[in-house]
């Protein structure tokens, strides 16, 4: 593991500690927080005074794009962006891609807000507003037209209840008939509490049901069964304001006239751990009252970032106390994981401990981030971004979360992602270098001019090949490194089967893009 | 120190593998060999439409059906399901169904990563996966998910999801052509020099690495193999065919699993099987599914395998959902989720013409012999856990290795 690190900076193997370099560690902090690479002067200058990381982190925690990555993170819990919404956008003279992202983002939006303004997280459970787009708000009817997101106080008498009286959150986890919106109660507990009942294990026992029983009853005599639906039951009756009577009704406004449906199904009351709850702002203070709240929104940040399970709140204690102590601030949490010995470490004496600090994968926007801020190149499709785009198949390849499907980042390389990497790279190099050859570039191509070949340049060749791994790596690399020259006969390759400067200047590029360090960090 | 590569194994160079030959050899079939298809029907069926024919008791059966036998098979048979019936007249002594296989669960979620991996934990690694992962050969797509689940755990490097549409476009370049700032496609030779530059990048990157990043290096380079292989490959492994069909993309799986590309691929049940509001497409959704098995089956009957005659004789078929459905119809005409359901299991090394497994008339299971698959009072609750040993043992697998203590269904073994 030395050996890759001191590769990567440029030096020979020798035994010494595993802290990630101080580039590599300040790249790793950038794309969390950001979701962007550093600047190259911020590269230098934490290589010249390692010291300030902490600054750089505290900044970055600042940065208008520090909500996104909270975004990020959290929808893999929340599973918001699908890229789809079962209402007609067109009623609404709205897109139907538009329309999805915006209900999608309104209770990660309110997320973000919590976390930006450096309120207690506990108000994504108390607020007595959401955070809309006119879009969100034309369909909710919550009177906002300004561009962008804002505040935005609901129109009707729903309680104030943060993400628990969203509506739109409600439209992601549409609850039938008979579900009785159990489906729902369980979204809250696995998102707030990490406590999904659909991953308890059960042992039915043939003889723990009666034959031919009903469900219901079943749900309530049962002991196998009243072991989860005597707490899911009354946590699913506080939710029957947003009840739907069909599928004429698709919105799931706040209707008051229906917080009492609860007697028609389970016929448990709205209850907390067997104490009677006055409705749904209680039970998100009650929320915010348990402790599991504040350890799973650590257990989220920490997955997020660190990029694995972690199910023992033990090996996360100091930073649920960074959390407690802050006020339950989001920043700390964020601020104490990226300050941890572990987050900046690729490697540890400890075999265990070894096992877990490895290389992170860039998630695709970050991958797209990556590759735009050395060509400027974003992949879209019909102006769709295809790595940021809600429900994006493409950026499902590249690792990213399938809301729909339910399924969790991949945090490991696979056959998709370095396919997506390929594609993207030749893209993103043959506009690049087009540009770049016309003087309107990024200026990659700073050392060569049109018309100049190899055979009468070599040194000249060789020197801007290896400005492009270098810029590319944003590392220096070895004196005697081979790859420049590698990169000079792809060129003489690639001109004698296309006999195009730019078709060469391409597939010299692309290959630096690449590399595979653009897709670990 | 570092393990071979795959590009070591192969011994191929970036242009080498323009035209890697396919190498048949001419032994038997052996476990180690057997391919995997696997068929996913997400939602959860209703056994007791095919499988569990409980006629006269505690289930709410179909209209207009009755128990149909063949090869010793009892299923539930009617005019609107002759699919069915034909293919256990036709497939039956291939054919095991494994009756009363506990979920251990009523969610979709939880039941789905019961029934593909045994247990609950986000770690584990899923049937197909694992046999993919650890079955003999080297192959650029071990296990491709065109639908349904995938829970490849910790080996996701081994796993490509998404059998067509955008996975082609990447595979054969297209897809850079339909950007809004579109790219000529690069062609092969060309793509193949910066394939070589590229593997070569990662190979050096392997080679100094430890740990957990040696590991993730070594994923990375394998990855990268893995796709230089699948472009190369393309056209043999006839992705630019598209179809709708489930029998098109059954017939397009079972060619990646004949010509070495894939050993295990996943492919969805079409049809809505979460039926709690109205319980009647599943008769014909099963219908439907039985026809197609057999058209599939027809047409591996014909196919040359890579070591037997027949590719009938090396594939393997395994038929799941992760839940039951209750014996009785709800108020609504629908039936809601039953922690019990039923597995189909058609090939090679299969105990054919036999059920396994066993319920009463009210779909609650009887504790088994898991050597015979017959009700003992003093036997086992079959669960999804015995299943899966024995489909790792059937692909030549350890069990014990990856399911310790986990006793192995051998009565679905020949």
């Amino acid at each position: 593991m030395i050996a890759l690190l001191l590769l990567l900076v440029g030096c020979a193997p020798s035994p010494g500690p595993t802290e990630l370099p101080a580039r590599a560690q300040l790249l790793r902090a950038s794309l969390d927080l950001r979701g962007v690479p550093p600047l190259d002067v911020d590269l230098d200058a934490i290589e010249d005074e390692p010291e300030l990381y902490a600054d750089f982190v505290e900044r970055w925690l600042h940065d208008p794009r520090f909500g996104e990555r909270v975004r990020v993170i959290f929808d893999m819990r929340y599973r918001m962006r699908t890229g789809r919404t079962d209402l007609e956008a067109e009623e609404f003279g709205l897109e139907q891609s538009e329309l999805a992202a915006s209900l999608a983002d309104m209770p990660l939006r309110l997320l973000s807000h919590v976390a930006e303004a450096d309120l207690p997280f506990t108000d994504i459970l108390t607020a007595d507003y959401a955070i809309a787009d006119p879009s969100a708000a034309a369909v909710l009817g919550l009177g906002l037209s300004r561009p962008g997101w804002h505040p935005a106080r609901w129109l009707d008498e729903r309680p104030a209840a943060g993400v628990l009286a969203s509506s739109s959150l409600w439209m992601r986890y549409p609850s039938t008939g008979g579900n009785a919106n159990r489906a729902r109660a369980n979204a809250l507990a696995r998102i707030l509490l990490c406590d999904d009942y659909l991953q308890r294990p059960l042992s039915f026992r043939p003889n723990a049901l009666e034959d031919n029983a009903d469900p219901e009853v079943a749900i309530a005599e049962q002991p196998g069964c009243r072991l989860c639906h005597a707490s899911l039951d009354p946590l699913a009756a506080h939710l029957f304001g947003f009840w739907s009577e069909s599928d004429d009704d698709p919105i799931p406004l706040y209707r008051p006239e229906r917080e009492e449906r609860w007697r028609d199904y389970a016929d448990l009351p709205p209850s907390w751990f067997d104490e009677r709850t006055t409705g749904l702002a209680e039970l998100g203070e009650r929320i915010a009252d348990d402790p599991r709240f504040a350890r799973c929104t650590v257990r989220a940040v920490a997955e997020g970032l660190l990029q694995r399970e972690i199910p023992d709140p033990l090996e996360l204690e100091h930073h649920a106390e960074a959390f407690v102590d802050s006020g339950l601030r989001l920043r700390s949490v964020f601020r104490s994981i990226l300050l941890s010995p572990e987050y900046g470490e690729l490697g540890a004496e400890d075999p265990e401990d070894d096992a877990r600090r490895g290389w992170k994968l860039v998630d695709p926007a970050q991958l797209g981030a990556r590759i735009e801020a050395l060509t400027g190149y974003r992949w879209t499709r019909d102006e769709v971004d295809l790595l940021t785009a809600h429900g994006s198949r493409m950026a499902s390849l590249a690792g990213g979360t399938d809301a729909l499907a339910g399924s969790k980042p991949n945090w490991t390389p696979s056959v998709a992602r370095v396919l997506v990497q390929e594609r993207l790279a030749w893209l993103s190099a043959w506009h690049a270098v087009g540009a770049d050859l016309e003087g309107e570039g990024p200026g990659l191509l700073d050392r060569i001019e049109t018309g100049q070949r190899p055979e009468d340049e070599p040194a000249l060749f060789a020197l801007q090949c290896r400005r492009i791994l270098e810029r590319v790596r944003g590392v220096p690399l070895p004196g005697d490194s081979d790859e420049p020259e590698a990169l000079v006969q792809l060129w003489k390759q690639a001109w004698s089967m296309t006999g195009s400067e730019r078709s060469a200047w391409s597939a010299v590029l692309a290959a630096a893009l690449r590399d595979p360090q653009l897709l670990l960090y | 120190m570092p393990r071979p590569t795959r590009r070591a194994f192969l011994g191929t160079s970036a242009l080498a593998t323009l035209g890697l030959p396919f190498v048949r050899g001419a032994r038997a079939a052996t476990p180690g060999q057997r391919r995997f298809l696997f068929f996913f029907a997400e939602g959860g069926w209703d056994t007791s439409q095919v499988f569990e024919p409980r006629f006269g008791g505690g289930v709410d059966m179909p209209p207009d059906t009755f128990e149909g036998n063949a090869h010793g098979i009892p299923f539930t048979a009617g005019p609107d399901r002759l699919g069915v019936a034909r293919f256990f007249e036709r497939w039956g002594d291939r054919t095991c169904v494994i009756n009363g296989l506990d979920t251990h669960s009523i969610g979709h979620g939880a039941g789905t990563r019961f029934v593909l991996t045994g247990g609950t934990s986000d770690a584990l690694t899923d049937w197909p996966t694992l046999l993919a992962s650890e079955g003999q050969g080297d192959m650029p797509m071990p296990h491709v998910v065109f639908s349904g689940p995938t829970l490849p755990g910790p080996r996701g490097s081994v796993v490509v999801r998404g059998g067509g549409g955008e996975l082609v476009e990447l595979v054969d370049g297209s897809a850079v052509g339909s950007a809004d700032r579109p790219a000529p496609v690069l062609q092969r030779p060309l793509d193949a020099l910066v394939d070589g530059f590229v593997l070569d990048r990662a190979a050096v990157l392997r080679e100094g690495a430890e740990g957990r990043a040696g590991e993730q290096s070594a994923e990375l380079l394998d990855s990268l193999e893995r796709a230089h292989e699948l472009e190369a490959r393309r056209v043999e492994a006839g992705l630019e065919l598209d179809g709708g069909s489930l029998l098109d993309r059954a017939r397009r799986a079972t060619e990646l699993l004949r010509l070495g590309i894939s050993r295990c691929a996943m492919i969805r049940i079409p049809g809505r099987w979460d039926t709690h509001g109205n319980n009647t497409p599943q008769g014909p959704q099963f219908d439907s599914f039985f026809s197609t098995l057999d058209q599939l089956l027809d047409g591996l009957a014909i196919t040359p395998g890579d070591t037997m005659p027949r590719l009938l004789d090396e594939l393997v078929i395994v038929c799941l959902s992760e839940l039951g459905r209750t014996p009785r119809l709800n108020g609504g005409g629908g039936k809601d989720h039953w922690p019990f359901t039923s597995a189909m299991v058609v090939g090679p090394g299969v105990a054919g013409g036999r059920v396994v497994g066993a319920s009463d008339a009210g779909l609650l299971p009887e504790t088994i012999d898991l050597r015979t698959g017959r009700p003992s009072p003093s036997g086992t609750l079959l669960g999804a856990e015995h299943l899966g040993a024995a489909l790792l043992k059937l692909g030549g697998l350890d069990p014990a290795q990856h399911l310790q203590g986990v006793e192995v269904l051998d009565a679905l073994l020949a």
